[in-house]
């Protein structure tokens, strides 16, 4: 028997045991609260970290297709060997308990440059990869730099250790499976532009975005020009994405949640490949210019041409052109990269079908078809001396002869008779001065469109306006830095003259019009007056199942205006242009049983090139076919030419005969087409005043300046216009 | 009639927590291992329940014999277990480097687990013997001899885990004995106070104690700092952290611990050791919680049936089992969440392990005999 002091030391023994059971077990819950419920939801996106690997899936980009459907560019399938980083690194270590190779890497640009201790993923990946690869045939071809910025700034995506696998090495690796976690065969769509070099300045082309950012998703590459660029976010597509739940071997074990990415939409041009494929076959021959080809009754765009171009393969990532070629084509002198058929020229004659259109219908101008002109050698007129390209001139002629023969004479006194308001009216009606190539919502259908210069008073006035305004900043400037500098001097005063009013009648002076606005005004006068809105896109629309279903269409044969022109007057234009192939200057652009009509024009230009100055001389030949119930307009454009008539009328010719031997049904062939290298054979040595330092890159400011400075009385250079 | 004998007086409470848990276990065993590779690992639900059997057969054997026999026969169980060990020594399995089993054919035991019991009934039969010298220190040093007997075999293994119950045991034994406070407290916080030294020692200055080997130092400094080697010895501590924490409050459900399905809980371990954290993560804090409360309640059973004990001996046993299973419990749990470091010892009646199963159900029916004879004392 237990004594009684023994019983109390018992009882305060057991409940002491008990205290101490209900401590410990407090302890146990107290921190397996804060384990699961304070800090659960810090454990379980750990562990989602740990056993997903999300995976974005890229669209497939949007194709562009020409008006019959072919594709102008679209999507290839590459084979690549993928590499995720995060699940590379995650094996290795746990193969090396826990420990991975670090190394030192340079960091950042310029300021912020340091070093930086990084995993040494490349050191990973030549230890686990590279040897099993190079079992298969693979051949890793990744910059390491790269790798190294990848898996740093981008691991969840997809890091292309080798690109470009062909089919049967593709099949060995399916077949006889490496099993190197993280590293895993991919077919990816690469843009591919099937005719090469055709069309490749309305395409533009795709590269790699630039900023690189983290937490959104980022194609693989984006618009870098062109319609690639201008119609990005409806080529683009929506991207997919899925969930790959992985074991702590790194191995998959099963997909949570794929999200089928969503194929960009296709963009339908305007454009016919084989009409594109007829003028580029022609422009070939050319160093640089540019040919639009418009279906005059509705203002569709057929063809845009410009030369030289590029390849817009060689610009794709992980393409077949190699970086250095494209680096060449943005600093090549003659600018490969320029869309001339959208730059502003000096149009030269050809702009004279506008100043007889405007002549026709200014009442004060009393002109008529029939109105007669005479038109000597030269002409004294505004105090000076004006001089026609033939020192005999045409003697007494009309329109049609006027038109016909070039006559600079006639147009002199025509111009400085209408006026420049009205010809700036009809050139407004037209769309000189302006950007034409809009979407239906005012969005520019293509990027880098010049408007050009339709010149007038109200112009001239602005212009001086504007150089008093930059003066004034230049003195207060110059006072406020305490009078040190010698003063600025005051700005050249400049007023609209009749001199003026004769240069612009005949092309020359200030203004300036787009290879496109000329197609626009040809397509007015071709086809009874109607000012049509170019058009180059169709519509935007998706692919389906069930077809192709449209999202945007834009509107077809969209007026902009009228010539405001009576029918026998334009007809009397169609007239003389009709002439100047039959009898006149554009003979040479006659093509057998087709009733051509145009007009020729060149300008002369003097610009840099190569350190010199040179005469590089814009030559035009604008015209449609037939003269009844006309189907296509061309405009031709050669930089470096040497007259409308015998550089560019043939071309256009030629452009003509192939498009109705097309329509005959002998279609041209549609190849791959190499890019045209640009030269400079057209230009010669120049005795212009070229003021250097202006602008050494001879372009079109360059001739402002030229003009600004040198121009003075202008005409009385004896510019000879045929 | 003899059903009706067989259950009189029987202490229902711990009899159904004790089943509770053993179902449990079962439960989560099969939940770890289901989706193994490995033919044994997905065999361990089944086995587990044969065990339960086992166990259940021990467990009404002891319930209904008298307690006192077999603390009488104390010394012969005693050597018999010592007998155990040096077999194991001499002729055992090496399995994950360590001598612990003694396998015939299929069936295999674990001879440290039986030891637990054996020296139990060998350390009351030396308390019973120095019953009137029990507040004397040499009781205690006689007592921590004897355990120092078993505990130097199974060092020998070598089987830290298993060794370290043997000292908590002691420790049951002699404050429910009876022992003077000083001669239990003055040793608890000395060694208390060696602990924590070690642990300031190893995982604050990095030093190496030199008596144990790297890995255990390895343990312990990982304890402190998991994320010191996240991916070599720190892994298993912080996967499990992982696992119980991303269960939350409800838990993901039976079956759907992905943690554990997709093998960062080590498969070999996850239905033994780290049994609590497979169960943490799919019954969530509800689940957790309940676990560590039905083991509480059957510890303070245990803690009851001592107090209402008719004699010494019966007190003593119940001391000494609830040293050997609080111990157990109270490390193994607190280990999976780190309260204490990593020691590889299982939670009693969950975890998956027959032999150590069998002797914790035995324990339990050595209760139930104290229990029935509440009244005769």
């Amino acid at each position: 028997m237990l004594q009684p002091r023994r019983r109390a030391n018992l009882s305060k023994r057991m409940t002491a045991t008990m205290i101490v059971v209900g401590i410990a077990a407090l302890i146990l819950l107290q921190r397996l609260f804060v384990v699961q419920v304070v800090e659960g939801q810090k454990h379980a996106q750990t562990l989602i970290q740990q056993t997903t690997i999300p995976i974005l899936l890229s669209p497939p980009r949007g194709l562009v297709l020409d008006r019959n459907g072919l594709p102008l560019a679209e999507n290839r399938a590459r084979y690549d060997v993928d590499l995720y980083v995060r699940e590379l690194m995650g094996n290795y270590a746990r193969a090396h308990r826990g420990r991975l190779p670090m190394t030192l890497v340079e960091v950042g640009l310029g300021e912020k440059k340091r070093k930086q201790k990084q995993v040494d993923i490349v050191k990973i990946v030549n230890e686990t990869a590279t040897e099993p690869l190079r079992n298969l045939g693979i051949v890793p071809n990744y910059e390491i730099d790269e790798l190294r910025k990848h898996s740093q700034q981008r691991p969840n995506t997809p890091f292309q250790l080798a690109t470009q696998i062909d089919f049967t090495t593709l099949s060995r690796m399916a077949e006889r499976d490496p099993r190197i976690p993280g590293v895993q065969e991919a077919a990816r769509p690469v843009r591919w532009y099937p005719y090469g070099a055709l069309a490749s300045h309305v395409m533009g082309f795709v590269g790699a975005p630039e900023e690189q950012t983290l937490e959104t998703f980022q194609p693989e590459v984006i618009g870098k020009e062109g319609i690639e660029k201008g119609f990005e976010q409806d080529l683009e597509g929506v991207p997919g994405g899925k969930i790959l739940k992985k074991n702590n071997l790194g191995f998959i074990m099963e997909e949570q949640g794929y999200q089928a990415p969503v194929p960009g939409h296709n963009v339908y041009l305007t454009l016919d490949v084989r009409v594109q494929t007829i003028v580029e076959g022609v422009m070939r021959r050319v160093g640089r210019g540019a040919c639009v080809v418009m279906d005059p009754n509705s203002g569709d765009i057929l063809a845009m041409c410009s030369v030289p171009n590029f390849d817009p393969n060689s610009f794709v990532p992980g393409g077949t052109g190699k970086s250095t070629d494209w680096k060449q084509l943005l600093t090549a002198e003659s600018k490969p990269m320029l869309n001339r058929a959208l730059g502003a020229y000096a149009p030269g004659s050809t702009f004279k079908t506008l100043t007889a259109l405007a002549a026709l219908e200014n009442p004060a101008a009393k002109f008529t078809p029939q109105t007669v002109i005479h038109s000597p050698g030269a002409i004294e007129m505004a105090g000076r001396t004006w001089h026609d390209w033939n020192p005999d001139g045409q003697g007494s002629i009309a329109l049609k002869r006027g038109l016909a023969m070039s006559c600079n004479t006639f147009f002199y006194q025509l111009g400085v008779r209408t006026g420049i308001e009205s010809m700036s009216e009809m050139g407004k009606r037209i769309g000189f001065g302006q950007k034409l190539l809009l979407r239906p919502d005012g969005a520019p259908a293509l990027a880098g469109e010049d408007p050009g210069t339709m010149p007038g008073r109200e112009w001239m006035e602005n212009r001086m306006a504007q150089r008093k305004k930059s003066y004034k900043t230049k003195i207060d400037a110059w006072v406020a830095e305490g009078q040190k500098s010698p003063r600025p001097k005051p700005p050249a005063v400049e007023r609209w003259s009749d001199g003026h009013t004769a240069n612009t009648s005949i092309g020359q002076g200030y203004v300036r019009v787009t290879p496109l606005q000329m197609a626009v005004m040809l397509s007015a006068v071709a086809n009874g007056g109607t000012v049509y809105q170019p058009r180059l896109v169709q519509g935007v629309g998706r692919t389906t199942e069930k077809g192709t279903k449209a999202t945007k269409e834009y509107p077809v044969a969209v007026k902009r205006g009228d010539l405001q022109v009576k029918p026998e007057n334009l007809a009397a234009v169609r007239e003389g242009l009709r002439a100047v192939v039959t009898e006149g200057t554009g003979k040479n652009a006659a093509v057998k049983d087709v009733e051509v009509a145009g007009k020729t024009g060149s300008a002369q230009f003097v610009t840099r090139i190569g350190g010199s100055t040179v005469k590089d001389t814009r030559t035009w030949f604008t015209g449609f076919a037939p003269l009844k119930e006309p189907k296509y307009v061309v405009i031709v454009l050669v930089e470096g030419g040497v007259s409308g008539g015998s550089t560019c009328a043939p071309l256009a010719s030629e452009v003509l005969f192939k498009l109705f031997e097309m329509e005959k049904g002998v279609p041209p062939a549609l190849v791959y087409q190499a890019p045209v290298v640009g030269h400079f054979h057209g230009v010669t040595a120049s005795d212009g005043s070229y003021t250097p330092g202006d602008d050494d890159n001879g372009g079109l400011d360059g001739f402002f300046n030229w003009l600004d400075e040198g121009f003075g009385g202008g005409a009385s250079r004896g510019l000879r216009r045929r | 009639m003899r059903a009706k004998r067989v259950f009189r007086g029987m202490h229902w409470p711990s009899l159904f927590l004790m089943l509770g848990l053993c179902l449990f276990g079962v439960m989560v065993i099969y939940s770890a291992t289901h989706t193994s590779e490995a033919v044994d690992l997905r065999n361990a639900a089944t086995q587990q329940a044969a065990w339960v059997g086992l166990g259940l057969v021990l467990f009404f054997v002891f319930a209904l014999a008298d307690y006192h026999r077999w603390v009488e026969q104390g010394w012969f169980w005693f050597g018999g277990g010592l007998l155990l060990l040096l077999l194991v020594l001499a002729f055992g399995r090496e399995v994950n480097g360590a001598k612990s089993w003694i396998r015939f054919g299929p069936v295999g035991f674990q001879p440290a687990e039986v030891m637990k019991l054996a020296f139990l009934a060998g350390a009351c039969a030396l308390m019973v013997a120095l019953r009137d010298r029990i507040e004397k220190f040499s009781t205690v040093l006689a007592l921590v001899g004897l355990a120092l007997i078993p505990v130097f075999l199974i060092l020998r293994q070598p089987d830290l885990g298993s060794a370290a119950v043997f000292l908590p045991m002691c420790f049951g034994l002699l404050f429910v004995g009876g022992t003077r406070l000083r001669y239990l407290l003055i040793p608890a916080g000395v060694g208390l106070a060696g602990v924590l030294a070690i642990y300031f020692y190893v995982g604050h200055l990095g030093k190496e104690l030199p008596f144990l080997k790297t890995y255990q130092n390895n343990r312990i400094r990982t304890f402190f700092d998991p994320n010191l080697d996240p991916l070599g010895a720190g892994w298993t501590i912080r996967q499990s952290i992982i696992a119980i924490g991303s269960g939350g409050v409800t838990g993901k459900g039976y079956l759907h611990g992905d943690q554990n399905l997709y093998g960062f809980l080590p498969k070999n371990i996850a239905y033994n050791d780290f049994i609590f954290s497979v169960l943490g993560e799919e019954w969530g804090f509800v689940g957790g919680a309940a676990l560590i409360l039905g083991q509480a309640g059957l510890l303070l059973c245990i803690a009851w049936i001592g107090w209402r004990a008719p004699d010494f001996t019966g007190r003593l046993l119940a001391g000494g089992v609830l040293g050997m299973l609080f111990t157990h419990f109270f490390i193994n749990v607190g280990m999976t969440i780190k309260v204490v470091p990593i020691t590889g010892i299982p939670l009693p009646f969950v975890s998956y392990g027959g032999t150590f199963l069998a002797v914790c159900m035995a324990a339990m029916g050595l209760m139930q005999s104290v229990w029935r004879q509440r009244h005769l004392g």
